[in-house]
């Protein structure tokens, strides 16, 4: 692969001393099954439960918007800045632009971060933007851009999704106009059984079980009825492929609830805040 | 992608033909242009392969190496890919200029073949745990024009097919340390099982109705495209949609149906086709 | 679904024409002549030194008269005054468009030299440079007319002329510009449906049949989808030209309707094949040489 000019600094020589575990731990495993015969998982949710979930806006305060999101383990923080002045040249633009930086803190996952994070890193920005721009009403602001900043701080399953739907949580906050919200959300196809919201245990069963169904990926809009983005890799039938996508998305019209009553409470707290400052 | 300008009149015309099914260079909405195949094009690689397609030129090498297996994966061997945007295809590739390009493409190529089901990785191990074949997979751009992909996905899974890698023999020392001994005979080889290497297939929204192969000029005109990967059986490697633009769920499951016909028989024309050079 | 998929190993190279003209070919540094009596036109330069004119580019020598030129097989468009060409708009600027076409220093549109709406006279005022964008703006394409060629090469095109101007609907088609034959008219009704304009800088226009009286100078474009008989024939033409094009024939009204006539018995994506392309091009050429 290419190296990243950028790379960290911290040396090659170092590994994590789970290696050493992990070959005894994985390969002799038979006890532990990813969804057992009541139909539960190792965290006792079935297989359509997601994790609770716990929202914040107005997280960053120097940001035009930002938000937090905790699923499970997972914590995503996101914050948005703009619209402000293009950089780029690009003059004759009718509409705006949108830019997204997703990064994992090095602490992040299990493992320290490698360059393999950074190749992630860099798919995810890309993806990102093409499940948010539908979203956003850009011809309201030509020639300027919009800059989402996503730190992902814990990943414990999930991450790119909850990123998803931080950032269009960050973009309401900012009172940026939206067609609609982005709700990410993803599963994890084991054989038959399509595991909603998985933990990290759950998304590395190569590593458990030395096979991997499947994993898709989708961000929905509620507002338009339609998918912004899809991410799948496997080797999954296509039928397994469309039901994947309509139980997925009966989950995101259900965090979509959520979100827009996280975001009618910061309204209301800040009616509140201003109400009382007005005293 | 490249990037061409268009005329909104000419967007138009272009958006009702897909309508209409008759598009710029007559072909209906779901065929696929003409293309010419070329194995065995490098010889110092292990296998290549040339893909072109009207303006598309793709050239795949394909260098099989001797490393060390991965600590989670004793038995298998790895695939690394390597996309290289050639500036010829475009000035705007020099220096670092395609860099978002590579990326883009090699990353779809490491998920379409990420499955274990795809590519039998443990044939490529020696010697359990410490050394394996890694198979280095390159791809340069040498012109860019339209539906790149699968350009890209054909010529891989040509070049891999046209793979040679030498026959070992091994012998264990008196330290009990493995050693390897290349044959020196240049036909005692042996080949890569591709037959259910997937190939991408894109589907290209435009207007009310979606096309499969598209040319430049209705890449600017589409949504987005939904690209997908497909193996001869039938099962879906690998599915990505690109592009700023959004689409209703049964219009996914309509582009993930055609696009999964095409890519079976697209695979089973490919390969036919390759081995009836033999 | 039935896929083409060749060998590159299968591709037979391209019948080479038999021409009973002997041409004189040349490389660039091969010697024309030595006599210094000639006037020297485009791909030749005059080596003091030795006092001979010698070729700079590789192609065949044109003699006309005392004007000797090579003219390359490929090259850039050279205008030259009254030519017909058809531009894309690349940037909207102070009172003027950068039009490209397929020239090597792109040209100028004036905004003093197009038609305002409705075709009223007078002097351009403020509020015509802010309306710019609004007639012509990045991407789109028109048909102009050369007006002066500057001397580093770069042209000024005008619209003045009701028959130029904004383009709609079509397809445009891009050759090399020696394949285009000079004539008096580039704006060809063809009898299949089609109005064929032949830029002189190898930018072909196909869209479909306009009526001359009609003719506003582009300011209301034809939105409405086109019919399905007349977007077939406009594939085909354009089909048609690319075989013409292929095997380096000259471009004409006739031509391009011979080989519109000779693909008549293909489907439309099939005149692609080479095998089709090179029996359009021999039934073209026979019919041609048939009636000189």
């Amino acid at each position: 692969m290419p190296q990243d000019s950028r790379r960290n600094c911290h040396t090659d020589e170092s590994y994590h001393p789970d290696r050493f575990l992990s070959i005894c731990k994985f390969n002799t495993q038979n006890n532990t099954t990813v969804i057992n015969d009541n139909g539960l998982r190792i965290d006792g949710r079935s297989s359509s439960d997601s994790r609770p979930i716990f929202l914040e806006t107005g997280f960053v305060t120097r940001s035009k918007g930002s938000s937090y999101i905790e699923i499970g383990n997972t914590k995503v923080i996101c914050a948005c800045y703009g619209p402000k002045q293009l950089q780029s040249k690009d003059t004759g633009l009718r509409k705006g632009v949108l830019s997204c930086e997703l990064k994992y803190a090095s602490f992040a996952s299990a493992v320290h971060k490698t360059d393999q994070a950074n190749m992630l890193e860099k798919e995810y920005s890309v993806l990102m933007v093409d499940a948010l721009s539908p979203c956003i009403i850009l011809d309201r602001f030509p020639k300027a851009q919009v800059d989402i900043f996503v730190t992902i701080l814990e990943d414990g399953g999930s991450a790119f999704p909850a990123a998803i739907t931080a950032a269009s949580l960050a973009l309401a906050d900012a009172g940026i106009e939206l067609y609609s919200l982005a709700i990410g959300a993803s599963l994890q196809q084991h054989k038959e059984w399509a595991l909603v919201d998985p933990t990290h245990e759950e998304e590395n069963m190569v590593a458990l079980l030395g096979e991997c169904t499947g994993s898709l990926c989708i961000a929905y809009m509620p507002g338009l009825s339609q998918v912004s983005m899809v991410s799948q890799q496997g080797y999954i039938t296509h039928q397994q492929l469309s039901q994947g996508m309509v139980t997925l998305i009966e989950l995101c019209k259900d965090v979509s609830t959520l979100v827009r009553r996280c975001l009618v409470n910061s309204i209301q707290r800040k009616g509140q805040q201003e109400s009382s400052v007005g005293d | 992608m490249a990037e061409v300008l268009l005329s909104q009149a000419e967007k138009i015309f272009i958006v009702h033909g897909v309508e209409d099914n008759v598009r710029i260079d007559g072909r209906s909405c779901l065929e696929y242009r003409s293309f010419e195949i070329e194995t065995g094009t490098v010889s110092n690689a292990s296998g290549s392969a040339r893909v072109r397609m009207a303006n598309t030129d793709i050239l795949v090498g394909v260098k099989a190496e001797l490393g060390v297996p991965a600590l989670r994966k004793p038995d298998e061997g790895k695939l690394e890919f390597f996309v290289d945007c050639s500036a010829n295809a475009n000035p705007k590739f020099e220096g670092r200029g395609g860099e978002e390009l590579a990326n883009d493409i090699a990353s779809m190529l490491s998920q379409a073949y990420g499955d274990k089901n795809t590519l039998d990785m443990r044939k490529l191990c020696i010697a359990d745990g410490q050394h394996c074949w890694i198979l280095y997979i390159d791809v340069l751009l040498l012109e860019v024009g339209g539906n790149l992909y699968d350009a890209v996905s054909l010529a891989v899974k040509s070049a891999l097919y046209d793979t040679k890698i030498p026959n070992l023999t091994l012998t264990t020392n008196e330290e009990g340390q493995v050693e390897i001994d290349l044959s020196d005979d240049p036909f005692d080889y042996s080949e890569i099982d591709v037959e259910n290497c997937p190939i991408l297939v894109t589907c290209c929204k435009i207007g009310k109705s979606h096309v499969i192969d598209p040319s430049v000029e209705e890449e600017v005109c589409s949504l987005c495209r939904l690209v997908v990967s497909v193996t001869r059986t039938g099962h879906i490697t690998s599915t990505r949609k690109v592009g700023a633009g959004s689409l209703l769920p049964e219009s996914i499951a309509e582009m993930v149906s055609t696009s999964r016909e095409i890519g079976i028989s697209l695979n089973e024309a490919l390969l036919n086709k390759l081995k009836g050079r033999i | 679904m039935e896929f083409n998929i060749r060998l590159a190993a299968n591709r037979k190279s391209r019948a080479v024409l038999p021409s009973d003209k002997t041409m004189h070919q040349v490389n660039p540094g091969d010697l024309i002549s030595k006599d210094s009596g000639y006037m020297r036109g485009h791909g030749t330069y005059f080596d003091v030194d030795e006092g001979k004119i010698l070729a700079s580019v590789a192609g065949c020598v044109e003699r006309v008269n005392k004007l000797i030129c090579v003219r390359p097989l490929k090259t850039r468009y050279i205008g030259e005054v009254g030519d017909v060409v058809i531009g894309r708009i690349t940037e909207v600027g102070n009172k003027r468009w950068k039009v490209d076409a397929h020239t090597v220093l792109d040209s100028v549109l004036l905004l003093s030299c197009v038609n305002l709406p409705g075709g009223e006279l007078r002097k351009r005022s403020e509020e015509d440079e802010r309306m710019m964008r609004e007639y012509l703006s990045e991407g789109d394409l028109i048909s102009a007319e050369v007006q002066t060629v500057y001397s580093d090469g770069h042209l000024s095109l005008h619209t003045r002329s009701l028959k130029y101007g904004k383009l709609g609907q079509g397809i445009l088609v891009k050759v090399s510009p020696s394949l285009v034959k000079r004539c008096k008219n580039h704006f060809h009704n063809l009898p299949c449906g089609v109005t064929v304009i032949l830029g002189n800088n190898g930018y072909i226009w196909i869209c479909p049949l306009q009526s001359n009286e009609g003719a506003e100078g582009g300011f209301m474009q034809r939105l409405d989808p086109i019919s399905e008989q007349e977007r077939e024939a406009m594939v085909r033409m354009r089909n048609s030209i690319l075989c013409l094009a292929q095997y380096k024939m000259m471009l004409y009204d006739t031509s391009a309707y011979y080989a519109y006539e000779a693909s008549s018995q293909y489907q439309l994506y099939e005149m692609l094949k080479p095998e089709a392309m090179q029996n359009i091009v021999n039934m073209t050429r026979q019919r041609i040489e048939t009636e000189m």
